[in-house]
């Protein structure tokens, strides 16, 4: 029953070095004693990793996220069907606006509605999944300053419950496709085939904001702003094929949610393909993976004084 | 080789305190009003300056400074000292919530951290969720929690509610269900932050047989609690805090009386309370005007061996006449218990100044007695305070010989040794 690894993952599993500078005679002789000790000590330089140890705390992920599962979908009257009707009356408010008062057109004259609908669903679960990680830390203080595990599991876990909502909100748009859209073909199964990519953006992006609001709230305000700004930037409420050629088109290309929404409309309603060139958005967002949990663990053993 | 479960050296915790400037959460304007000395800071922090040599020291303060010790396994530690004395730190430094500035600490085993009851619960799930929840959060494996459940559920006492959401549930059953998750945790060392006070009594000692129990499998506990007694009870060892340093480390009952007497100071010297008439006719009837703690010789003194005997003499002033009064001397230990009165022949008195000297041995365990004086008569229903003076007892007899056996145990200390024959 008991662990040989101690649970206390943010402590360094190691012994000093001989040769450790930060280790005296005596301190390696009175560790000699104590063999598979963890140490805690004064955090320097670059931490590792341990995404090991992440997967040792898998079923903690688990149950704190269906914990943000079961609060949500308890004393809700309608249950799920908010995750449906949410992004419903989103579709209709875009399509009043932008299909019927301002007149754009859906590539091959997809009714605007369901046009919207496919890329609006990837987006609603980007921007939950965004804020659900960068809300993380600061929405727990009590784990934080009580308990002890590794940091990383609190951004992890809030990605959990995004994808009841996605998982949804992916059924009707499937039902809305077979009811108006063309034929489907077998491309309707690659729509999950593109969500990764909105989960990896938001967790590379929300774990920055995450580690960052801790120490600095403004990262709150600054989020909606944010979010406002990125979901006008990505064809969700328009076509692509409406932005004029140039340096915003270009841009357009090198944001990851575009490459997401176009690739679910793509699959969905058959419309043109994402541009190979979108693709090149993906190696930004693994170094914005990358650095951001080398920051997060950098600045986590704080967390439980500031937070 | 000595089985040494937890190894501190020089540890210490350095905390940035909130004054104005440097709060605990920055916005962003001060970082970027503060962004030239920022820049300047960490160019000297690469250039292998060391950082915070120029941090004002009023905004610092040191939690927990030096601090050396090691634990064996099985020990139970009591940490005793006063509200911010760096108890909490210390826990959260073993058991890896916060990383010391200075030192570190050697921890081996599975850590199980009770710093507060109930941390993750949540109040819309029932309590079956919770028991998950929880236990996942203190470190249990899925299928652990699956096999103690039903030992989880009994040992807290609310078979009845497990599947009602804890919002609905009162203040105890609540704490009832977290410590039971808790208690069935299963680490090496427990750290247990003073969290035994809850729940009502007959679930305290239920934890304490828990604790008791722990101590027999080889698990080494610390314990950070208030009530002193309960660490004298307990503990196999004990530190004392202070300031965030080690003062102390040593058996529970010295540690323990040595932390009483320092708190409540071992004057002879007391203040002089008034008697007053309880309500509704509040009036002061009178005061203490001195108590004399003195050996047989009358000479006065505060400390005394067991066995020896101890005069008090009480002076007292009367403002108004009190018919068939009595008075009386208490013995009151600081956690408030009444060990003995005794009372004075009764008499009429008029205006003026009494004395009385009471007379009693110090049969007493290694222990700090407050004196409590009494007073009543026809006119004054009872009136009674207790922290008017201040006897401390040594826990060695007058020829310097030590009880034997566990004396720590027990209040009343008898000399008489009865023999053992055959039956």
């Amino acid at each position: 029953m008991k662990l040989e690894t101690p649970l206390d993952a943010r402590v360094e599993q190691t012994t000093f070095q001989v040769g450790d500078a930060r280790a005296s005679e005596a301190d390696r002789d009175a560790l000699r004693s104590m063999p598979g000790a963890s140490i805690n000590r004064p955090p320097k330089g670059w931490p590792e990793l341990q995404l090991r140890q992440i997967w040792a705390h898998r079923e903690l992920i688990w149950f704190l996220g269906m914990r943000d599962v079961l609060v949500r979908y308890k004393q809700m009257f309608l249950g799920g069907l908010w995750a449906v009707m949410q992004p419903l009356a989103q579709m209709a408010l875009y399509a009043l606006v932008f299909g019927y008062i301002a007149k754009l057109k859906a590539e091959n004259d997809l009714p605007y509605g369901v046009f919207i609908f496919a890329a609006l669903v990837p987006w609603q679960y980007f921007a939950n999944s965004m804020t659900g990680v960068s809300m993380s830390l600061v929405g727990n203080p009590g784990l934080l300053q009580k308990i002890a595990f590794p940091r990383l599991v609190l951004p992890f876990s809030s990605l959990i419950s995004p994808i009841v909502d996605l998982t949804l909100a992916t059924a009707i748009v499937v039902v809305m496709v077979l009811f108006y859209g063309p034929t489907p073909s077998w491309r309707i199964l690659l729509i999950p085939a593109f969500y990764p990519l909105a989960t990896l953006t938001a967790f590379a992006i929300g774990l920055w904001l995450a580690a960052i609001n801790v120490r600095y709230r403004d990262v709150q305000h600054l989020i909606p702003f944010a979010m406002l700004f990125w979901f006008f930037m990505t064809p969700v409420v328009y076509s692509k094929q409406l932005v004029p050629h140039g340096v915003l088109s270009i841009l357009l290309e090198l944001n990851p949610m575009q490459l997401v929404t176009t690739g679910v409309r793509w699959a969905a309603l058959g419309t043109d393909p994402p541009r190979l060139m979108s693709f090149l958005s993906i190696p930004g967002v693994l170094l914005i993976l990358v650095s951001g949990l080398y920051f997060f663990r950098r600045s986590e053993s704080s967390f439980a004084d500031v937070v | 080789m000595s089985d040494v479960v937890i190894r501190a050296q020089r540890l210490g915790k350095l905390y940035r305190i909130g004054l104005r400037e440097r709060q605990a959460h920055q916005t962003l304007r001060t970082v970027l009003s503060d962004l030239p000395r920022t820049a300047w800071r960490w160019m000297r922090r690469w250039s292998g300056q060391p950082a915070g040599t120029r941090k004002r020291p009023d905004n610092l303060l040191w939690a927990l400074s030096d601090v050396s010790f090691e634990v064996e396994r099985g020990q139970i530690l009591g940490v005793v000292g006063p509200n911010g004395s760096g108890k909490s730190t210390l826990l959260k430094l073993i058991a890896g919530i916060t990383a010391p500035t200075e030192g570190w600490i050697a921890t081996r085993g599975r850590i199980g951290s009770l710093l507060e009851v109930g941390t993750g619960f949540h109040t819309e799930l029932t309590g079956r969720e919770n028991v998950f929840l929880n236990g996942a959060i203190l470190g249990m494996k899925a299928s652990e929690i699956r096999q103690r459940f039903d030992e989880i559920v009994e040992f807290s006492g609310i078979e009845r509610f497990i599947d009602t959401p804890v919002k609905r549930y009162s203040s105890g059953m609540y704490t009832r269900l977290a410590f039971a998750v808790a208690a069935h945790l299963d680490p090496d060392i427990l750290l247990v932050d003073e969290v035994l006070a809850v729940g009502d009594r007959a679930f305290q000692r239920k934890c304490l047989s828990r604790i008791e129990n722990l101590r027999e499998t080889g698990q080494t506990i610390f314990l950070v609690t208030h009530a002193t007694a309960t660490i004298q009870r307990y503990c196999t060892r004990a530190i004392r805090l202070e300031n965030g340093r080690v003062i102390a480390i040593g058996a529970p009952h010295e540690i323990v009386e040595h932390y009483i007497q320092d708190v409540d100071g071992v004057s002879g010297r007391h203040p002089t309370p008034f008697i007053e008439v309880p309500p509704p006719d509040t009036k002061t009837l009178g005061q203490v005007v001195g108590i004399l703690v003195m050996d047989d010789e009358d000479r006065e003194r505060a400390v005394f061996r067991l066995g020896e005997p101890i005069r008090v003499r009480l002076t007292f002033e009367l403002d108004e006449p009190c018919r068939q009064t009595v008075v009386a001397l208490g013995l009151v230990t600081f956690d408030g218990v009444w060990l003995t009165t005794q009372w004075s022949e009764s008499c009429d008195l008029g205006r003026g100044r009494y004395q009385v000297t009471f007379e009693f041995d110090a049969q007493f365990n290694s222990l700090s007695l407050q004196i409590g004086f009494g007073l009543s008569s026809q006119d004054v229903p009872v009136h009674s305070q207790h922290d008017l003076g201040k006897v401390v007892i040594q826990n060695v007899f007058t020829d310097g010989s030590r009880p034997r056996g566990d004396a720590s145990n027990g209040v009343v200390v008898s000399r008489s040794r009865p023999g053992i024959s055959p039956a």
